[in-house]
């Protein structure tokens, strides 16, 4: 992997994030939202797996988010599992007018905990809350299914830029404690500063649709 | 040490000629001859180590014909104790080379000789054309040297090919083809230069054109090139010789190729490219009767599956609705052995003969709901395709004219119906829309260019019997085209994988700098290289080019498959000094969007002669042909 950049006066904790879920549910549109703050209803299909960098800058240090957007589409998946083992952040997003995209959420939880058991931070996430009159999945029943896998949950829309920060701040704040992790092990990163009073159990620790 | 071995092997060999197991020798001997030439291939960037490895080989090579000779013109000693000496020989000759090579990774077999046959033909490549073409000057521009390139490749391998008077051309080495060539022929060919297979065009027009001049001289070759670059720039006579081609009472497919591999004039395209993908017949008596069933065909396939005739008008909710396959249910005789025992339709390529008129019935009204009564896969695909309809090609205009996005579907949609194992693989999409592009503007009554009909903003100008005829025309196309690359879509996509991975040994081949540094930042190809493949370039280069692209891929021998890889690693090539300084992460972003926005035909030219050249100097390696 590339190395982290020489130059830099400290240098920058890299971590990976990787985004499932089924065909048009949002997740290109999730991370243009995040990278640009834009947002477009016509993102062509991904194919494959795209790639996007981004450098936040917390409160206490800066970390750089490698997003890996995969395809939706089941044709796919084959490609995807090599994708999961390598990244400390698995992103489960859904459609929460699309209740089929909901249920598929399941198996893709499940291939991440095959992967990674314990060793990865996992996020569901329902998006396009925008459309408030189609709906067909209830807040209620998104929580109830995070609590269930012991996972983090939120809503986002992506079009009206709901939530879409505080998805990657909840995220970034459980990044610390990863100890031990594979991903603090892994030789190209740089060691983690540990945060001892970030939470080891983020879903308990946080609220829900929370909107720091 | 090496030539030792390889010398008291063959002499082994050799000696027990008429007693051994010709098989088992067969195979040691195709096994011996590819481990030198993988020591090759690990030696090859090594200058001194890779002299030193050849002179191993060619020494040996000698040595091995020297021996032949010598045993044919000397009796043959007394077979019995020694047989068993001469064969533990074999053992220890191999063993203690193989030992040598312990350092090298080891590779399977078929692998290694794949290996071979690529050095094989890089080095009589070397041979023929001079060190140059190998290691071509930086900077120079790439056009260029392809033109130059040909005329010398030409007369060189013409005059070898003289040279050698009546006697074949040898046979390849291949591992156990048996026992009716010597087992040593693969190492005694080592030296042996194979003419013609190298620049042999197989239906490659430009050199095609250039290579039937029997021998050709300077000056001579200045004047063909002069002759290529002129058909650059079609100008009168150009769309004479379209019309002389095209008039003809069977249109001489070759001859056209040669033409269009230079870029189709617009007035040309749709009738070109139909008459290229084979979808339209060579002669024109056949021509109207083919197409007009070929289009019913379609017509009726659209009908069993939307419903009525007037589904070129209905849309609702800016989606089809599919009809449930009833009448297919009813119909005993025609549609029944479409269709497997879980009531999917069973995988069958569409046959242009097939008369589907049977099939349908009758026109019934579709009694159920919009979804009620479809398969699961029927829902599936129709769900699928419906998503991508308003995302396909979202910068062009043309492309969001809702009678276009239904046409899209309706042919999306019978496709997935028909090749049930690959279904709708996102991306196809993408593969549709130069066809719709072609035959719509095919229809207008005025000749418009590319950029003009990427922008209209409606199809009222055209009749609405045009409209469906463009459509089933692109659905017939795309048939064809997706055939010829039909293993990228199945699962798991073995395809792409395939093409992927020699992508890579190509770069690593015409590129080794680029190669390596993709691979010191931990970058696999795959993660770039697969939507190249998936979508053919169609996200990586603007529309009007690609649509410039494909007639040349429609001239070239399997040109969306292998000729495709070629250009993709031109295009590596041609940027390959951003590459080579950027990191992993710049990398990515990069490959992912190729500065390619503002590029011409100036900058496609460069890429196509780079890949045509390319191609010609190793398609024949078994290696990179990709079969």
């Amino acid at each position: 992997m590339a190395g982290v950049s020489s130059s830099a006066p400290t240098p920058l904790a890299k971590y990976k994030l990787v985004f499932l879920g089924d065909q048009s549910v949002g997740k290109t549109s999730i991370i243009t939202r995040f990278m640009y703050d834009k947002f477009d209803n016509n993102y062509q299909a991904t194919i494959g797996i795209d790639f996007l960098s981004k450098t936040m800058y917390l409160e206490d240090r800066t970390v750089r988010l490698q997003l890996w957007d995969t395809a939706g589409q089941e044709r796919f998946r084959s490609l995807i599992p090599s994708y999961i083992r390598d990244s400390s952040v698995a992103v489960v997003v859904y459609d929460v007018v699309n209740r089929a995209s909901f249920i598929n959420t399941t198996k893709w939880i499940e291939e991440v905990r095959n992967e990674r058991g314990n060793d990865v931070i996992l996020v569901l996430v329902g998006n396009k809350t925008d459309q408030t009159e189609k709906r067909q999945v209830s807040v209620e029943e998104g929580d109830a299914k995070a609590k269930e896998h012991d996972i983090m949950f939120i809503e986002t829309s992506a079009k009206a830029g709901f939530n879409v920060k505080a998805l990657f701040r909840k995220i970034a704040a459980a990044l610390p404690g990863m100890e031990n992790s594979a991903m603090a092990r892994d030789t190209d990163l740089i060691d983690v500063k540990l945060n001892a009073s970030a939470s080891t159990n983020p879903t308990a620790s946080q609220e829900s649709s929370c909107g720091c | 040490m090496g030539m030792e071995s390889i010398l008291s092997f063959g002499r082994a060999v050799r000696l027990n000629e008429e007693e051994c197991d010709w098989d088992e020798l067969d195979r040691t001997a195709a096994l011996l001859h590819a481990r030198l030439a993988f020591t090759r291939a690990v030696l090859r960037h090594d200058l001194g180590v890779r002299r030193q490895a050849e002179d191993s080989v060619s020494g040996a090579a000698a040595g091995l014909e020297s021996n032949d000779d010598a045993a044919r013109g000397e009796s043959r000693p007394e077979r019995n104790d020694e047989n068993v000496q001469l064969h533990a020989d074999v053992h220890s000759a191999l063993s203690g080379w193989w030992a040598a090579l312990d350092h090298a990774k080891p590779l399977p077999l078929k692998e290694i000789l794949l290996h071979y046959d690529a050095i094989e033909r890089d080095r009589q490549a070397q041979h023929r054309t001079g060190a140059g073409v190998r290691t071509p000057r930086r900077g120079e521009p790439v056009l260029h040297r392809a033109l130059s390139l040909e005329p010398e490749l030409v007369h060189e391998t013409r005059a070898s090919h003289l040279d050698q008077g009546a006697e074949p051309p040898r046979a390849q080495a291949r591992p156990g083809t048996g026992a009716a060539t010597s087992p040593l022929r693969p190492v005694s060919n080592f030296s042996v230069a194979e003419p013609l297979s190298v620049v042999e065009p197989s239906g490659a027009a430009p050199l095609a054109a250039v290579a039937s001049v029997p021998i050709v001289g300077k000056k001579q070759s200045v004047l063909l090139i002069e002759d290529r670059i002129s058909k650059r720039n079609p100008g009168e006579s150009m769309l004479n010789a379209y019309e002389k081609v095209l008039s003809a009472p069977t249109v001489d497919l070759e001859a056209l190729r040669k033409l269009a591999w230079h870029g189709i004039p617009l007035k040309y395209r749709a009738t070109v490219w139909k008459l290229l993908l084979e979808y339209v017949p060579a002669s024109a008596s056949r021509r109207p009767d083919v197409v007009q069933r070929k289009r019913r065909e379609y017509q009726l396939a659209v009908e069993q599956h939307f419903g009525g005739s007037h589904a070129h008008t209905r849309r609702a909710q800016g989606i089809l609705t599919p009809k449930a396959p009833a009448a297919r249910d009813l119909d005993v005789g025609g549609a029944a052995h479409d269709r497997s025992i879980n009531g999917r339709p069973k995988a069958e390529p569409l046959s242009p003969m097939r008369d589907i008129s049977n099939s349908v019935a009758s026109e019934q009204p579709n009694p159920r709901g919009s979804q009620a009564g479809l398969s699961e896969y029927e829902q599936s695909m129709h769900r699928q395709i419906g998503l991508d309809i308003p995302r396909t090609c979202p910068g062009q205009a043309l492309f969001h004219i809702e009678s276009v996005q239904a046409s899209l579907e309706r042919v999306l949609y019978v496709w997935a119906m028909r090749h049930p194992a690959s279904g709708y693989v996102q991306g196809m999409n993408d593969l549709l829309t130069p066809f719709l592009f072609v035959f719509f503007a095919e229809q207008s009554s005025v000749l418009e260019s590319g950029e003009e009909v990427l922008c209209w903003t409606n199809l009222q100008h055209l009749s609405a019997k045009g409209l469906a005829d463009a459509e089933a025309d692109a659905y017939w196309c795309l048939t064809a085209l997706l055939e010829s690359i039909h293993d990228y879509y199945i699962f798991a996509q073995p395809g792409i994988q395939k093409r992927v991975l020699m992508l890579q040994e190509l770069v690593s081949r015409v590129r080794p700098d680029v190669h390596a540094h993709l691979l010191s930042e931990g970058l696999d190809f795959i993660q770039f290289a697969f939507r190249w493949m998936n979508c053919l370039l169609m996200r990586e280069l603007p529309f009007v080019l690609i649509v410039r692209i494909w007639d040349t891929y429609l001239c070239e021998r399997d040109g969306f498959g292998v000729f495709h890889v070629y250009v993709c690693a031109a295009l590596l090539s041609f940027f390959h000094e951003e590459l080579l300084c950027k990191d992993f992460q710049d990398l990515v972003l990069f490959l992912q969007n190729l500065p390619t926005k503002s590029w011409t035909q100036t900058e496609l030219d460069m890429i196509l002669s780079q890949a045509f050249m390319w191609r010609s100097l190793f398609d024949s390696s078994v290696h990179l042909r990709g079969d």
